[in-house]
C-alpha cells in the first residue's frame, strides 16, 4: 500500500508499522523489567486488570487514574512518563494498554525528547475531557447537529447556548502550538507515529493555515523543496493559474 | 526533505486558490494535487465559499470565510434571484433582464441560458454523479432539464399533491428538491423530489411549532442540510426560528436559533453558515422597505447580531448564498 496515498486524507504515513512494532518492543522490555527493580518502587504494582473491563475503556478511566504511568523512552535514551488517563489520547497507546502490554518501557524511536516532552504536555492538559466519540464527531467538517441540544421554550432567548469551550482549551492549543516551523513538524510526525488524532488535527491545521495564501517560492523555502521546473515551464503554469496569483 | 509532510492531511486543509498556486512549486507537488484520491478527500474537507450576486455590478463574487474575495465572474447580467447552495460549482442566476443562466463557477463560462417564466425555480445536483438539473414549476407545467444534455426541458413526474406553495423558493439539499406545501398533505408539509432518479420520494412533516396555516416559514439550505426559517410573532415581539432538518427519514428537526428581530421593520433572513466550533451563524438579513442585505453574525453566547466583515457589504438588491469551488475543474481542465 502507498505509504503516503490515505483516501480518507486522515494519516499521511502508514499505521501499522509503528504499533506492531511497540508491541513486541514494549513485550520483550517487560520481560526483562520482571526480572529488574522497578524504578518507581514507591507507586503500587499495577494489578492485571480484569477482562470485562478491557473491552470498554471509558469507564476503566476511574481506575486508570490510579495505575502507575507509562514510560516512553525517546530516540536519545530519555524516559518521559505519561498518566494513563493521558496516553488513552493516543490510539497506539490505549490499545497497548487494553493488551497489557504497558507496563514496561514503551518505545519511540523517532522522537527526540523535547519533543515527546511537548507531546505528553499536550496529552495531559487534554487527557482528563477526552471523549473519543465526540472527538470523531467534531473532526467531521459537515456535522450533522447534535441532536442532544434541547431546545428551550423561552422567546427571545437563543435556544441553544452551550459555552463551546469550557475549559478554555482552545486558547491554550493556541498558544501550545506557536512553535517553530521545525519543532511543529516534529510534534506532527510525533502525533503521527503515536496516533493522537487531536494533535495532528491541530498540528496539520495549523501548517495549513501557514500556507494559505504563500508564494510558491516561500513555500519551497519552508519545506526545502527543489524546483525542478524550467523558467518557461514555470511561466506557463502561473499563466494557466493566472487567477490564483490575481488578488 | 520535508516533502513528506505536505501530505494529503495538509494539503487537503487548503483553500482552492492556494492549491492552484503550489502546482507551480515542483512537479511532485503538482501531480500531488492532481491525484484523484487528492481531489476526493479535499472536497470532503472544503469550506463552502459565499456567493454574492450583486443587480448593480453584474457580477458574481466569490469571498471565503475571512472576508477576501476569491474570484470574480464578470459580466453574469444584473443579478435578480441566486440559487446555488454550499456544495455547488455552478450557480444558477436570474437576471433583471429575463435570463436564467447556469454558470460554471471555475471559469466563468455560462453552460445553459435559459428564459425566465413566472414560476417555481429549483437548481442542484444529483448525488452521487454531480449532474446539475434546472426545475420549473408553474401550476399544471413540471418540468426538468439536465445541464448539458441537449434534449432540452423533460415533463417531470407529478407530485402526489398541488397544493404547493409559491411563498417560498424550491431548496435543493443533498440531491433532493424540497418544496413548501400550503396545507399538510398526508400529515406531511414538505415535498421531496429525488433529482437523480426524478421521483418524488415520501415528505416531510414539519417541526412541531411550525403552523402552516399561520405563517410562511421558508425553506434554506444550511450546513449542508435542509434548514426552515420561521418568523415568529408573540404580541409586540418579532423573532425568526431556525430548525435544522436533522433526520429526514424520521422527519426530526432541531431549533438551532431564535434570533430577536428589529420589529419595526419586516426582515427575510437568510441563514448562510453555522459555524459549528463557536455557534455563530452568519445570515443575510434583507429589509424589504429598503431592500438593502446586510450580511450579519449572530452569536448566540452574546445574544447579538454583529457585522460581518466588510467585504460582504451589499448595496441594494444584493444575493447571497453559498458555492464551492471544486478543485478538480481547475486541475483536470475542461474535457
Amino acid at each position: 500500500m502507498d505509504s503516503t496515498a490515505d483516501p480518507k486524507g486522515k494519516r499521511p504515513l502508514y499505521q501499522e508499522d509503528g504499533l506492531a512494532y511497540a508491541r513486541a518492543a514494549a513485550a520483550a522490555a517487560s520481560a526483562t523489567a520482571a526480572a529488574a527493580p522497578d524504578e518507581e518502587e514507591a507507586k503500587p504494582k499495577p494489578k492485571p486488570s480484569s477482562s470485562s473491563e478491557e473491552a470498554k475503556p471509558e469507564p476503566e478511566a476511574e481506575d486508570q487514574a490510579e495505575m502507575p504511568p507509562l514510560v516512553l523512552v525517546a530516540e536519545d535514551g530519555v524516559e518521559v512518563s505519561i498518566s494513563r488517563r493521558a496516553a488513552r489520547m493516543s490510539h497506539m497507546l490505549r490499545l497497548l494498554m487494553e493488551d497489557s502490554c504497558a507496563d514496561g518501557p514503551i518505545p519511540a524511536p523517532n522522537v527526540h525528547s523535547d519533543i515527546l516532552d511537548l507531546v505528553v504536555q499536550y496529552c495531559e492538559k487534554h487527557g482528563p475531557y477526552y471523549d473519543p466519540e465526540a472527538s470523531e464527531r467534531a473532526r467531521n467538517p459537515f456535522p450533522p447537529f447534535p441532536v442532544e441540544l434541547t431546545p428551550t421554550v423561552s422567546s427571545i432567548k437563543p435556544v441553544t447556548y452551550v459555552d463551546p469551550d469550557p475549559h478554555g482549551l482552545k486558547d491554550w492549543d493556541k498558544d501550545f502550538i506557536s512553535l517553530d516551523n521545525s519543532t511543529l513538524f516534529e510534534v506532527i510526525l510525533a502525533a503521527n507515529y503515536l496516533n493522537i488524532e487531536d494533535l495532528l488535527d491541530l498540528g496539520t491545521t495549523t501548517v495549513a493555515d501557514m500556507m494559505r495564501g504563500k508564494k510558491p517560492e516561500e513555500i519551497r523555502e519552508i519545506f526545502e523543496i527543489e524546483n525542478d521546473y524550467t523558467p518557461e515551464q514555470e511561466a506557463e503554469l502561473r499563466k494557466e493559474n493566472a487567477w490564483a496569483f490575481e488578488d | 526533505m520535508m516533502l513528506s509532510l505536505i501530505s494529503f492531511d495538509i494539503l487537503s486543509r487548503i483553500p482552492v486558490k492556494s492549491l492552484c498556486r503550489f502546482r507551480c512549486v515542483s512537479k511532485e507537488l503538482y501531480a500531488l494535487i492532481a491525484d484523484p484520491w487528492f481531489l476526493a478527500a479535499h472536497k470532503s474537507r472544503t469550506e463552502p465559499l459565499l456567493i454574492v450576486g450583486s443587480r448593480q455590478d453584474s457580477s458574481l463574487r466569490l469571498i471565503d470565510m475571512d472576508g477576501s474575495v476569491v474570484k470574480v465572474i464578470g459580466d453574469v447580467g444584473s443579478v435578480c434571484e441566486l440559487i446555488c447552495t454550499s456544495r455547488d460549482n455552478l450557480a444558477c442566476v436570474m437576471t433583471h433582464t429575463g435570463d436564467v443562466k447556469v454558470i460554471d463557477l471555475a471559469n466563468g463560462e455560462v453552460l445553459v441560458t435559459l428564459q425566465w417564466k413566472d414560476g417555481l425555480w429549483g437548481f442542484g445536483h444529483t448525488i452521487p454523479s454531480n449532474v446539475y438539473k434546472v426545475v420549473y414549476i408553474n401550476g399544471d407545467t413540471y418540468e426538468i432539464l439536465t445541464v448539458g444534455d441537449s434534449a432540452g426541458w423533460r415533463k417531470m413526474q407529478l407530485p402526489p399533491t398541488s397544493n404547493i406553495s409559491y411563498c417560498t423558493i424550491p431548496v435543493v439539499v443533498n440531491g433532493v428538491l424540497h418544496l413548501m406545501l400550503t396545507s399538510q398533505f398526508d400529515g406531511n408539509s414538505v415535498l421531496s423530489f429525488n433529482l437523480a432518479n426524478e421521483e418524488w420520494n415520501k415528505g416531510i412533516k414539519c417541526p412541531p411549532s411550525v403552523d402552516l396555516q399561520k405563517c410562511d416559514p421558508e425553506l434554506r439550505e444550511l450546513n449542508n442540510s435542509l434548514c426552515m426559517v420561521q418568523p415568529v410573532f408573540q404580541g409586540y415581539d418579532r423573532w425568526t426560528d431556525i430548525w435544522l432538518l436533522t433526520n429526514p427519514d424520521k422527519s426530526t428537526w432541531v431549533k438551532i436559533y431564535a434570533i430577536p428581530l428589529d420589529s419595526s421593520s419586516f426582515s427575510r433572513l437568510i441563514p448562510l453558515r453555522l459555524s459549528c466550533d463557536d455557534r455563530k451563524l452568519l445570515f443575510c438579513d434583507t429589509r424589504e422597505s429598503t431592500n438593502i442585505s446586510k450580511a450579519q453574525i449572530y452569536d448566540s453566547s452574546r445574544w447579538r447580531c454583529g457585522d460581518a466583515p466588510k467585504a460582504l457589504d451589499g448595496a441594494h438588491d444584493t444575493n447571497f448564498s453559498r458555492c464551492s469551488l471544486h478543485l478538480e475543474s481547475f486541475v483536470l481542465g475542461k474535457s
